[in-house]
């Protein structure tokens, strides 16, 4: 009997024959280690960037979204707990989408790029790296969105594929993340760091819930952090929690909270500072943060105005907003 | 002194009740764990491409 | 009191004996369980966890799920095997 030892994230569960790791996707057969959702998603979706959320890189784009069971932490108030929080063996429904068929399905949707997202695409490592190598090769750009629990390694070589992360970082506070989420805050500040240095295009969420983590030193500190690890033009989301799974005692959180996150983030230097969840709020429109002009207006994932140049500069200062704006940043104009 | 009743007549109608109230909580607390520990179902749905509806909404984060 | 105290001593005694065996019958399967779900949270701590095989299986054959070998992996060595529990069939 042999067992293995998974050497994808911080866990490192040894998993003997027969099992799955914490995630319940990889599973030991046979003394080898099978990524046994690959190619086999249960969600696929196609939504505009913003839902990501991606403000920064190609607004308005629809992205094609695609998760499968598993994901290696437990949130308590998990929103997509009905896939995220279950086996493979468990689901009800499964979309056959090897690599070549997904890439090809996303073309003929009109999709430009791919979302690996919903649950914590880090399980599914082994067909999203696939799937993304061959969506470059057909210049489709592939956005990652994840609670970033990953090794290093396994990051880097990711990558080189992957052209945008929404990362959540759930908390600046170690406890909170063993309490709510089953995990530890250093692999996570790792990873986003990594993110940073292979360059790719990244934004951050934080989730605030009522009690738990809107104490607002702990917010400061979350953004200095990102202000001074990541840069302070990282667009950083200030999100809404809603009562979810097993987290339902507590109520969404006030818009007065976020504002006041909001605020602290400002203050520490953060040049964009988005709110997130509440509709119409002025906190989900991007502004100059030289000269205040409203460059791109949202409503929910709408876009309602865009003055942003084609180069994306202020129209009206010529500051240079950070973000991708067009994938021929990415891929170069089209031959 | 006073004697209490004479109540023996009807216990075994009690003892019904409490038998059955005991056997309806147990099945209530049984019930939950039989339908978690059946083996797992197969798909329900296996979806093809074509039927797939990928604008249809959703209430997944992310 | 309502009869012969002797009478009414060994009803008492008869009826707590049986009550208090019964007590001790529900404290023990209480322990077991807890005992069952703290070997099983310890296990779960180790990083693995127990699943439906048959049910995976019969998927993989049919082809709705994957046997695509996954990267990043060894062969655990020994001592992990031994720290973790993982000698243990699930």
């Amino acid at each position: 009997m042999t067992a293995v030892t998974c050497e994808l994230c911080p866990r490192g569960c040894v998993i003997p024959e027969g099992a799955a790791g914490d995630c319940r996707i990889r599973v030991n057969l046979g003394g080898r280690l099978r990524a046994t959702t690959y190619g086999r998603p249960s969600a696929v979706h196609i939504d505009p960037m913003e839902k990501k959320p991606l403000y920064h890189f190609l607004p308005g784009a629809p992205v094609f979204s695609i998760a499968t069971a598993g994901c290696n932490l437990h949130c308590l108030n998990c929103q997509n707990w009905q896939l995220s929080q279950r086996g493979g063996e468990e689901m009800e429904e499964i979309y056959r989408l090897d690599p070549p068929e997904l890439v090809r399905a996303a073309r003929e949707e009109g999709c430009r790029s791919i979302a690996y997202t919903y649950s914590d695409p880090i399980v599914f490592y082994e067909y999203v790296y696939d799937t993304a190598e061959l969506a470059h090769a057909q210049r489709l750009a592939n956005c990652f969105i994840t609670a970033a629990y990953i090794n290093r390694e396994p990051l880097r070589k990711l990558c080189g594929v992957i052209d945008a992360v929404n990362a959540d970082l759930k908390a600046f506070d170690d406890g909170f993340y063993r309490r709510v989420n089953g995990a530890t805050l250093k692999p996570v500040l790792d990873a986003l760091v990594t993110m940073r240095e292979e360059g790719v295009w990244l934004e951050v969420t934080n989730l605030l819930i009522p009690t738990l983590n809107d104490d607002p030193a702990m917010i400061r500190r979350l953004a200095r952090w990102v202000h001074d690890e990541l840069g302070p033009g990282t667009p950083l989301h200030f999100s809404r929690f809603q009562p979810l799974y097993r987290m339902r005692n507590l109520p969404p959180t006030p818009v007065e909270t976020l504002d006041l996150a909001r605020r602290e983030a400002k203050d520490v230097g953060m040049e964009h500072v988005y709110v997130g969840n509440v509709l119409g709020h002025e906190g989900n429109s991007t502004y100059c943060p030289r000269d205040g002009t409203l460059l791109i207006g949202r409503v929910g994932f709408m876009i309602t105005h865009y003055a942003l140049t084609p180069d994306g500069r202020c129209p009206s200062c010529n500051e240079r907003i950070p973000g991708v704006w067009r994938s021929a940043e990415l891929f170069g104009e089209q031959p | 002194m006073t004697r209490e009743p004479d109540r023996s007549s009807r216990q075994p109608e009690r003892r019904r009740v409490l038998a059955l109230l005991g056997g309806l909580g147990t099945l209530g607390l049984l019930l939950p764990w039989l339908r978690t520990s059946a083996p797992a179902r197969p798909v329900q749905r296996e979806i093809s491409l074509h039927e797939a509806d990928f604008y249809r909404p959703h209430d997944l984060a992310g | 009191m309502y009869g012969p105290r002797h009478l009414y001593s060994r009803h008492i005694h008869e009826r707590e004996l049986r009550f208090l065996a019964l007590v001790l019958l529900t404290g023990c399967v209480i322990a077991l369980q807890l005992g069952e779900g703290l070997r099983l949270a310890g296990l779960q701590g180790a990083g693995w966890r127990a699943i439906d095989l048959p049910a995976l299986e019969r998927r993989i054959d049919v082809g709705n799920l994957s046997e695509h070998e996954a990267v990043w992996y060894h062969e655990a060595t020994r001592q992990e095997t031994h720290a973790t529990g993982a000698e243990q069939r699930p």
